[in-house]
């Protein structure tokens, strides 16, 4: 019986399930977004005339990826700002930067956390000012999964 | 037999108190500054910046310990988090009258004065912004260390990069301490009532 066919039917016979996993994952279109936590937008007033290339906030939270799948967070908007942009901040030898970034890379079970000083979703040109107790509506866009509709809070 | 534990109480207690007190005069004289602390320091170049209600010498504010920043409005991030820990730090210390802080913009050609003023008045009204010419600027940041560089060409939406480290003039007007910005505003309170106490 334990012929070299019979051990190859035997681990043919092993990694079946294992192929039936692959393809259930392949046929479901698109992977569970992120988790978000304690998201808040920082409070600013924009001056009835706003300066030239207008007031900008920035919205911070917690994105966990609790899925399989590595996430890429690839944008956002918001009806309440001119444009939506993911950014960094970097303070190296007491020199602050701020870079626009294409996209943000979530592994499975990973998290990235937009703070002060580090990532933030930045809003350029608010269209009105964003009192502490008001909401901004946010979606965040995903590479391959669902959108993200938040309310944030403003503090 | 009593007397003798009476006595090798009272003075065990009095040994207690003497190296308390040693210990209490001991701290406060080696406080150990979260920021750099500069003994010697050098003077703090005097300089004539425009606020929305007319020009501001750093001259003016003899007597009071000043906090300098400098930074720009447009910024989403570091420069609100930093004025933010400056007000805490502020109202943690009792929000004393004897300390001034001063939010030097970095961008003059977009922070006009009243920019300036209405800015910063988010975080809290004693502070005062500034601005003047771009020269102006240029000399005053030079004269404080202050590296800033626009980071792209566009007209409107550029960023700056800039040193986002704080300058504290003490009451003399010497530059007693530079803050890092990753400062708690509670570590900041402790360097100015040490400051305000010398």
């Amino acid at each position: 019986m334990n012929t070299p066919a019979a051990r190859r039917l035997g681990a043919l016979l092993a990694a079946l399930p294992l192929v039936a996993v692959v393809s259930a994952c392949r046929q479901q279109p698109q992977a569970p977004s992120p988790a978000v936590e304690d998201a808040w937008v920082r409070a600013v007033r924009r001056p009835r005339t706003p300066p030239p290339g207008g007031v900008n906030s920035a919205a911070y939270m917690t994105l966990r990826n609790g899925g399989a799948q590595a996430a890429r967070l690839v944008g956002a908007t918001s009806p309440a700002a001119d444009s939506v942009q993911i950014h960094q901040s970097t303070v190296e030898n007491g020199i602050a930067r701020m870079r626009r970034v294409d996209g943000l890379d979530l592994p499975p079970g990973g998290a990235v956390r937009f703070a002060p000083g580090g990532y933030h979703v930045m809003l350029l040109g608010v269209h009105r000012s964003l009192i502490p107790g008001d909401t901004v509506r946010i979606t965040l866009h995903f590479a391959s999964a669902p959108d993200i509709k938040l309310q944030v809070p403003v503090q | 037999m009593k007397k003798r534990v009476v006595r090798t109480l009272v003075v065990t207690v009095a040994a207690l108190v003497v190296v308390v007190v040693v210990m209490t005069v001991a701290q406060r004289r080696v406080y150990d500054f979260h920021g750099t602390y500069f003994d010697p320091a050098a003077p703090a170049a005097d300089f004539t910046l425009r606020s929305a209600d007319g020009p501001v010498h750093l001259s003016d504010f003899a007597g009071k310990v000043v906090v300098l920043y400098f930074g720009y409005t447009y910024c989403p991030d570091v420069c609100p988090t930093t004025l933010d820990h400056l007000a805490r730090a502020l109202h943690a210390a009792g929000d004393p009258n004897d300390v001034q802080v001063l939010f030097i913009t970095v961008d003059p050609a977009r922070d006009d004065a009243a920019r300036m003023a209405e800015y910063v008045h988010q975080f809290s009204p004693d502070f005062i912004g500034l601005t003047a010419s771009q020269d102006t600027i240029d000399a005053v940041a030079k004269a404080y260390g202050i590296y800033h560089k626009k980071s792209d060409d566009s007209d409107t939406h550029y960023t700056i990069d800039h040193t986002a480290t704080i300058t504290v003039v003490g009451r003399k007007g010497l530059v007693r301490l530079l803050w890092p910005p990753d400062l708690t505003p509670q570590q900041m309170a402790q360097d100015l009532e040490a400051l305000r106490r010398r």
